[in-house]
């Protein structure tokens, strides 16, 4: 991936010598998104995951590996690891080497079947094109295991026994519980954890360099806010706004706010407050008036719920009522309810509450 | 009951396949053979060879048909209209669209009317066979249909005693439903070369949409064709023709049939607007079962309860005390379990009754919730299990609901048809009624000014 | 010969005459649609963002989303404009077929020019995800024949995609990764609360408010100027304000308006539609009596609408909106809780008629106990 981009660069200085040909190929060139380009390269690089990096580091030193399973939640470095990771191990090899699935592709029980078995049962030589040695086993990755069938995890399970002699699994997924027990048993397990709001900020600022963006501290920190420590949506936010920005604008917060679709903190207080002042009316006209700006439903449930929780003014019992409440519409607006009469719901919900306390 | 008798050979005649084909009805005048070498089937459903010759529940149903233009079904004002189209008839080719839902004895009416005016009625029978023109050459349906359009009335038939004929269309060959263009080629050689009438009966159930395809207002307009709608059969119209028919087959088919007012009863209960299916079904029903057979095994007729009936035990719960507590007369399962095989027609069937014996708001709020729900159960297509339960849940719902049902006369109806799917585009809507409103509007003073524009310059 | 020549003369004014009003029949909305990124009337910073991401080498896809009436379909126009110059405003409509794996038949309305195609999948209910895959396929497949100063894509412009099915949109998801290459999808919604986190996160959104009461009208009086009307201020405030901020609806009001009554009148009488009508007299009705066989009079009102093509949970929303009218508070809040519980039954199952008339009845039950108990207070 690496030379790739490069020769991608060294052939936009070369357009002008050879303008038929090159400038074809060159539009040709699928745009790479910042999360492609800024994955970690090796795994030292990969942020804070010290336990994964660390067994890595000795598979690389020509040890070998046990399948993998990697769960936590998502923008945490899991798929970039594993990739990282092969990568520093078989060199140029590394297309022949790896298998990557995820959800996305047919993945029913008949591919885990055909797919992934005529894979694994390719032999691997223990030397690389270059005369280095390397581990003499291929990589199948099953990026978001998660979603699969449990007919199609059961089918894997005997492939994964019979095939160990020269595949490695690695299983990635956001809950280890749906991944059936057979399985996780077969598998060495790392937790991956939510990232640290300086490594997150650290890496955006990096990447803002390199972009030739400007954005102050605190805007990647309301970057990261927004991104709940997944690295992934952070960049792709970063990217999302210096799009819309064009090339070396100032990047401000209110930019971030909108490409993340957070509802600003005005909008909640007003709703609160509102509510508070039990007056129908003025709700309802609230509520119209929200409708216009057309926030996503479910970001102000989910923002509504943070806020609620945190509250402290608000008692458990009110707590509780309103969670309850928040809860149901979310379900309700994720089934495609119309967005007024449910934020309607909750605001009387939330008067209720209120009432009880007076 | 001799053949002679039989004016009309194949009034309910798709049902039984029994075909009575001598009549003084030219069916083709091409290709009669094909026609007259239908089975001549004897029904099998009379158990007593003996009889057979008499017993002909053909000809049992020939003698229901109506005779004079009173006992038919449909309506007066309908008939007056049919007549005066009839009369109206003036040598020139003239073409009508009969239309209505299947079984409210449109045929029959057109029929019996054309005969009372002296016409004789040419149908046309789509063929099975396949027939060779003179060059030895197999004819495609669609030029059979064509050839019997323009020519058909151009021979006298020798059976017949009046001097006018009536082309009748009800069978429209397959073709024409794909290339509709090919149909309106026909219909103009129809208006350039034929002479006589000619009218299409077009059954417009809910699936087939020949009305909008082949007759569709272009077409309607292009040919001037005038277009009849009839109605389902009303109940009152229903009750009479039952009455007359029953009368009819306790005379002359009383040694096979037991027709008896509860038969009827049933009979209205479950048909709603076909008089065809009504009258089979009275037959089938009024069949007298040998008696030596029903006692050995099928003592206990499977009770069928017809979907009006079970309707009306869902919304009219009658209750009987049971020691300390109370029980229902029909049990809620039972009913549930009758009809199981569609719990969303029965829901639709509960939703549009059960307002007629609900007492309360508060009870009938709490049937409608019930009843939304189960629904909403029943939509669950990934769970085939809860269709049952939901109907289950539905009937037992509202009986118990429905402690004190307010009791009087109250017809059960068909719930209204709501199968659109969901319409969301509000700004679709919105455009539409205002552009309607607005082009409706200006059209018209548009047209006037810039008319008047022209003229003034032109002064 | 000056007679001749005269007759052709009136010949050519008659003609003339005759495509002005062909331009007359057209819609005001349409008519006075702004066709370039520059010439919209408001959120003009967006615009200018919109106009950096088209100058942009690679073009995202895009996710436009806003309520309805707030300009969604015109910036998208817009920016399908920008992209490839006037030759997208040469529209054809065509009709496309589909087949299901069940070998069921369909066909839908496409909008297309040689750049971009769009399609409404939701008229096809939930076979919408064939549509979807196979749209996209033919349209990535047939690659730009004139590529020269042009981009390598083409457009699909997919409308309402937060009524397609969660199959379609999983389904889409992966389309639009296979074929980035060769063409991008702008996808046009009323709200993302129905649009998968995975299709949100793999487009770029862009959020359209509506416009305010002030912009709504400064473009009605536009429109009025280029129009040749007089237009007081009072009455396109007013417009402005029962079209609920929808500019859509403001224009297309203003346009009945001026059929209505033209000269405008400060006070003149602005038409609603007459569903609107409708509903709020059946509110009435709900409040005047609560028994079964009003219940029975409000259905057949009910199945009206349904049977004129009204969205239903438009019903549902304005239905509830005047019912509430006419509750104290508790008894509000009591209604909005049974609206939305009902409202979500309706969504889930396919026979729109219960849950409204689920949610009349409960209506009715609820008021009618408080008539009860406040009368009994009253004794």
């Amino acid at each position: 991936m690496q030379a790739f981009l490069k020769t991608g660069k060294l052939g936009a200085g070369e357009t002008n010598k050879l303008p038929g040909s090159s400038s074809k190929e060159q539009r040709q060139l699928p745009p790479t998104p910042w999360v492609e380009k800024y994955r970690p390269k090796t795994v030292d690089d990969v942020v804070e995951q010290p336990e994964v990096v660390e067994v890595l580091r000795q598979c690389l030193s020509g040890i070998d590996f046990p399948n993998l399973l990697f769960y936590g939640p998502p923008g945490t470095g899991k798929t970039s690891t594993i990739l990282a990771a092969a990568r520093q191990i078989f060199g140029d090899m590394y297309k022949e080497r790896i298998l990557e699935l995820n959800a996305s592709d047919e993945r029913g029980i008949q591919v885990i079947r055909e797919k992934v078995k005529s894979f694994a049962q390719l032999t691997a030589g223990n030397t690389r094109h270059d005369g280095k040695p390397c581990p003499p086993f291929k990589i199948i990755i099953l990026d978001e295991a998660d979603n699969m069938t449990n007919a199609a995890q059961s089918a894997l399970r005997r492939t994964m026994e019979k095939e160990s002699h020269s595949t490695r699994f690695c299983l990635i997924c956001n809950y280890v519980s749906r991944i059936i027990e057979p399985l996780t048993s077969r598998c060495s397990k790392f937790r991956f954890k939510p990232l640290g709001r300086e490594k997150i900020v650290e890496r955006l600022s990096l990447i803002c360099k390199e972009e030739n963006l400007q954005a102050e501290n605190d805007v990647l920190v309301k970057v990261y806010e927004a991104s709940s420590g997944d690295l992934r949506r952070a960049i792709n936010c970063l990217q999302a706004v210096a799009r819309l920005k064009g090339k070396g604008a100032e990047v401000t917060v209110d930019d971030v706010l909108e490409a993340t679709e957070i509802v600003p903190d005005k909008w909640l207080d007003e709703l609160l407050e509102v509510c508070e002042s039990k007056d129908y009316g003025q709700a309802e006209a609230f509520v119209e008036r929200f409708m216009t700006e057309c926030y996503s439903t479910t970001q102000v449930i989910e923002q509504l719920n943070q806020k609620v929780l945190y509250s402290s003014t608000l008692t458990d019992n009110q707590k509780a009522l309103i969670g309850e409440k928040l809860g149901e519409c979310s379900y309700r607006s994720l089934d495609g309810c119309s967005d007024y009469i449910q934020l309607i719901n909750i605001c009387c919900a939330i008067m209720q509450a209120y009432k009880l306390s007076s | 009951m001799s053949q002679s008798k039989k004016s009309k050979g194949d009034w309910l005649l798709p049902s039984f396949e029994i075909a009575p084909n001598t009549s003084h009805i030219k069916k083709r005048s091409s290709t009669d053979d094909s026609c007259s070498n239908k089975m001549n089937v004897e029904d099998d459903i009379c158990t007593d060879p003996k009889r057979k010759s008499s017993n002909n529940l053909a000809a049992l149903l020939m003698t229901c048909e109506p005779q004079q233009p009173s006992e038919l079904a449909i309506s007066r004002q309908k008939q007056k209209t049919i007549q005066e189209w009839l009369d109206s008839i003036n040598g020139s080719p003239k073409a009508l669209v009969l239309s209505g839902p299947s079984g409210c004895g449109k045929t029959v009416a057109l029929k019996l009317l054309a005969k009372n005016s002296g016409f004789d009625v040419i149908e046309w029978i789509t063929p099975v066979d396949q027939a060779m023109d003179e060059n030895n050459r197999v004819m495609r349906q669609g030029e059979r249909f064509e050839d019997f359009m323009v020519r058909a009335t151009r021979y006298n038939s020798i059976f017949s005693k009046h001097s006018r004929r009536l082309l009748l269309v009800k069978d429209i060959p397959n073709v024409y439903l794909v290339e509709k263009d090919s149909f309106s080629d026909v219909l103009q050689k129809y208006f350039e070369m034929a002479r006589e009438p000619l009218v299409f009966v077009v059954s417009d159930s809910g699936s087939s949409r020949l009305m909008q395809t082949l007759f569709s207002e272009n077409i309607r307009k292009a040919f001037k064709l005038d277009v009849i709608s009839i109605g389902a059969a009303t109940a009152t119209s229903m009750k009479n023709v039952l009455k007359r028919v029953s009368s009819i087959l306790n005379l002359k088919g009383g040694h096979i049939l037991n027709v008896t007012q509860e038969n009827i009863d049933e009979i209205l209960s479950n048909g709603i607007g076909d008089v065809r299916s009504a009258i089979l079904n009275l037959i089938f029903i009024s069949l007298k079962v040998p008696n030596n057979e029903s006692h050995s095994e099928c003592t206990v007729r499977e009770e069928s309860l017809g979907l009006l009936h079970g309707v009306g035990r869902v919304i009219n719960p009658k209750r009987i005390p049971d020691g300390d507590s109370w029980k229902f007369v029909h049990d809620p399962d039972e009913i549930a379990s009758l009809f199981q095989s569609q719990p969303g027609v029965f829901l639709g069937f509960l939703h549009g009754n059960y307002l007629n014996t609900i007492g309360g708001m508060d009870e009938a709020a709490t049937c409608i919730n019930i009843l939304s729900l189960s629904d909403t159960l029943i939509s669950e297509w990934r769970d085939p299990n809860l269709g049952r339960v939901a109907l289950s849940y539905c009937i037992r719902g509202l009986m118990v609901t429905n402690e004190k049902p307010v009791s009087g006369w109250n017809p059960v109806r068909k719930g209204q048809h709501d199968d659109r799917t969901l319409q969301r585009d509000l700004g679709a809507a919105e455009l539409r009624w205002y552009e309607s409103r607005i082009l409706s509007k200006t059209q018209k003073s548009e047209n006037s000014v810039s008319v008047a524009e022209i003229e003034g310059i032109i002064e | 010969m000056v007679r001749f020549f005269f007759k052709l003369l009136y010949f050519f004014v008659g003609v003339f005459n005759y495509l002005l009003l062909l331009e007359k029949m057209s819609l005001w909305v349409d008519k006075h649609r702004p066709t370039s990124l520059s010439k919209l009337d408001y959120h003009t910073e967006q615009a200018k963002h919109l106009k950096n991401l088209v100058q942009e080498s690679d073009f995202p896809h895009l996710l436009v989303y806003g309520p309805p009436g707030a300009g969604k379909k015109t910036r998208i126009m817009c920016i399908i404009r920008e992209l490839y110059g006037s030759g997208v405003e040469r529209l054809r409509m065509e009709t496309m077929h589909f087949e299901t794996p069940s070998q069921k038949k369909m066909e839908i309305m496409t909008i297309n020019s040689n750049y971009h195609i769009e399609v409404n999948p939701s008229d096809v209910g939930i076979n919408d995800r064939v549509v979807v895959m196979d749209l996209v396929k033919t349209v990535a497949q047939t690659h730009q024949i004139d590529s020269t100063g042009q981009r390598e894509f083409k457009v699909v412009l997919l409308t309402n995609v937060d009524q397609l099915t969660k199959d379609a949109q999983h389904a889409l998801r992966r389309t639009m990764e296979k074929y980035v290459a060769t063409c991008r999808l702008i996808l046009c919604a009323n709200s993302t609360s129905r649009v998968l986190p995975a299709i949100r996160s793999r487009c770029l959104g862009i959020r359209v408010p509506s416009p305010t009461i002030p912009e709504i009208t400064s473009i009605l009086n536009s429109i009025c100027k280029r129009e040749g009307l007089n237009l007081p201020d009072k009455l396109a405030t007013r417009v402005a304000e029962a079209s609920g901020r929808n500019l859509r609806r403001a224009i297309l009001m203003l346009e009945a308006c001026k059929v209505e009554q033209y000269p405008f009148t400060p006070e003149q009488n602005i038409t609603e539609p007459d569903w609107q009508v409708y509903l709020r007299e059946t509110a009435k009705l709900m409040v005047k009596e609560q028994s079964p066989s009003k219940l029975l009079q409000i259905r057949g009102r009910l199945y009206d609408l349904l049977i004129h093509a009204i969205p239903c949970d438009l019903i549902f929303k304005v239905l509830f909106q005047e019912c509430v009218k006419y509750c104290d508070l508790q008894m509000k809040m009591d209604i909005a809780a049974v609206a939305a519980e009902y409202e979500h039954t309706m969504i889930r199952s396919s026979k729109a008629i219960f849950h409204l008339e689920a949610f009349v009845a409960k209506f009715m039950a609820i008021y009618k106990r408080f008539m009860d108990l406040s009368a009994g207070d009253f004794m």
